[in-house]
């Protein structure tokens, strides 16, 4: 479990060590953190025991990057990149409260609305939604946010990212 | 000087070897998870020389304290040959209410760890109730409050978590960091530490202590012998309840926010670690040193496991065969004759 690299069917393709446009890197740990904050935790705890150099740290989802966080700050480990995905209100508050150094923003509204959409207009014989060019699915969309953007990656801050995110309390 | 009686001669008949050990095993259950324990940490060590770093093993201590924690509980229970299924949903209960209800009504953080802990006390209570009252079934009985606190803590949280820094200090203190020499622990180790040393001694040097191990062994002579039955197994679910709750804090602690999708296997993971620790399951045979030892060895092996680089997957299977073992060295323990 976990993200296994080079491995298509089950998570991510890329291989275990490679180039990237700056250097090159190791995908040193992945670990598997039942999605909570408790899980993440440890899973991070794991990872650093393996590595304590890690820098960049990619979670499922933002309680397991909260997770992540509390094991670095115990640790007394600094300057690591965590970055995750969902962009609930919750996780969106963890970006601008620092926990979170990126997430990348769903709108499962929007994947709602165009579903229902989609499901009339076939029922009604029109036609299929067409795939997204150069993808095999359908894009809904996804925006990353963050309060220090990367120079060429586009995004929006925490702010615009609150005004649309889901799961308001 | 007169033939020895029948008894005596019992007493004092040979033994082969295989039958010394199996009565060494029975005198002291905690002998086999101990051994266990240490072949673990020599081979985990030899495999990846950073597993015996005072911080890995640190943080193994902070890994298995909450799943240590609800395993005292769950051992007073079993010792009464019963088991318990609610442990993680009482657990999750209690740290939502008191977390929410900190956060929300400024409740502060002293009175919101009482109140977790009475949360426990009264899920507790109900399951004590209903397995002496009504004569159901400890399974049974807490199969059911599994579904009931589940389902009254995610509607109660709306299923939405609450952050540490919405909660009082107090509330997020079980996860304060400190060192002793080279070791850095946690205040929730502590806690979990000083629980086994007061159940220990409880159930090694009271009366009450005393009468759960008669009540496990045999209900209908503990009766006989003028214990009230159902109170010691009232109070055993009720103080089971009352360590869940504390747990509750614990785990605030160790997480950095109240979940209600936390501790997902806590049920089983207890249960895991009473069973390693040699407890029995048909109640009245094992001691809360078993269970640490048990709680122990799990840590290690899914550690352990995780730096020789295996995979997620065969950890959960290797800790199932170790259920299984411990299992068949108890059946096998348990046929001794005295």
């Amino acid at each position: 479990m976990g993200i296994d690299t080079k491995d298509k069917k089950r998570n991510g393709d890329e291989d275990k060590t490679g180039n990237y446009s700056g250097s090159t890197y190791t995908v040193v740990c992945n670990e598997p953190t039942t999605g909570a904050e408790d899980g993440g935790r440890t899973a991070m705890e794991r990872c650093l025991t393996k590595n304590p150099a890690i820098n960049v740290v990619y979670t499922i989802n933002e309680p397991a990057a909260v997770g992540a966080q509390k094991a670095l700050k115990a640790a007394g480990v600094q300057n690591v990149l965590v970055v995750s995905v969902d962009g609930g209100c919750d996780g969106v508050k963890q970006v601008k409260d620092g926990l979170i150094n990126a997430t990348s923003q769903q709108y499962p509204l929007k994947m709602a609305e165009l579903g229902v959409k989609a499901i009339k207009q076939i029922a009604t014989g029109g036609e299929k939604p067409k795939v997204t060019g150069g993808l095999d699915f359908f894009d809904t969309g996804v925006t990353l946010v963050t309060d220090k953007p990367a120079a060429g990656v586009e995004s929006i801050d925490s702010t615009e990212g609150a005004s649309r995110c889901w799961g308001k309390s | 000087m007169t033939a020895a009686t029948a008894a005596e001669q019992f007493a004092l008949r040979r033994r082969s070897p295989v039958q010394r050990v199996q009565h060494v095993l029975h005198s002291y259950p905690s002998i086999s998870p101990f051994l266990v324990l240490l072949v673990s940490f020599a081979v985990f060590s030899l495999i990846n020389p950073r597993f015996a770093q005072p911080n890995s093993l640190s943080l193994v201590l902070q890994q298995v304290a909450v799943i240590g924690a609800l395993a005292v509980g769950q051992t007073l229970v079993i010792l009464t040959a019963g088991i318990d299924l609610s442990v993680g949903a009482i657990t999750i209960l209690a740290m939502m209410l008191s977390a929410k209800v900190a956060e929300g009504q400024g409740l502060p953080g002293f009175l919101a760890v009482l109140l977790g802990v009475a949360v426990g006390v009264a899920a507790g209570t109900l399951n004590g109730a209903l397995v002496t009252r009504i004569g159901l079934p400890p399974f049974i009985v807490t199969l059911g409050t599994l579904s009931v606190f589940t389902a009254v803590g995610l509607l109660y949280s709306r299923g939405q978590s609450v952050q540490s820094v919405d909660m009082p200090a107090l509330l997020n203190w079980t996860g304060e960091t400190f060192s002793i020499g080279r070791f850095r622990i946690t205040a929730g180790v502590v806690l979990v530490a000083v629980l086994y040393v007061v159940v220990g001694f409880a159930l090694a040097n009271t009366a009450w202590g005393r009468h759960v191990y008669a009540v496990g062994d045999d209900k209908e002579a503990a009766r006989l012998a003028g214990i009230r039955v159902d109170r010691v197994l009232l109070s055993v679910y009720v103080i089971a309840g009352a360590i869940y709750g504390l747990t509750a804090w614990i785990l605030i602690g160790r997480a950095g926010a109240a979940s209600p999708n936390a501790i997902t296997d806590a049920n089983l993971e207890s249960i895991t670690a009473v069973v390693i620790g040699g407890t029995s399951l048909f109640g009245g045979r094992g001691a809360v040193l078993g269970t640490l030892l048990g709680a122990l060895i799990v840590g290690f092996f899914r550690s352990g496991l995780s730096l020789a680089g295996v995979d997620d997957q065969y950890r959960v299977l290797a800790v199932g065969l170790l259920v299984l073992l411990a299992v068949a060295v108890d059946q096998w323990i348990r046929r001794v004759r005295a």
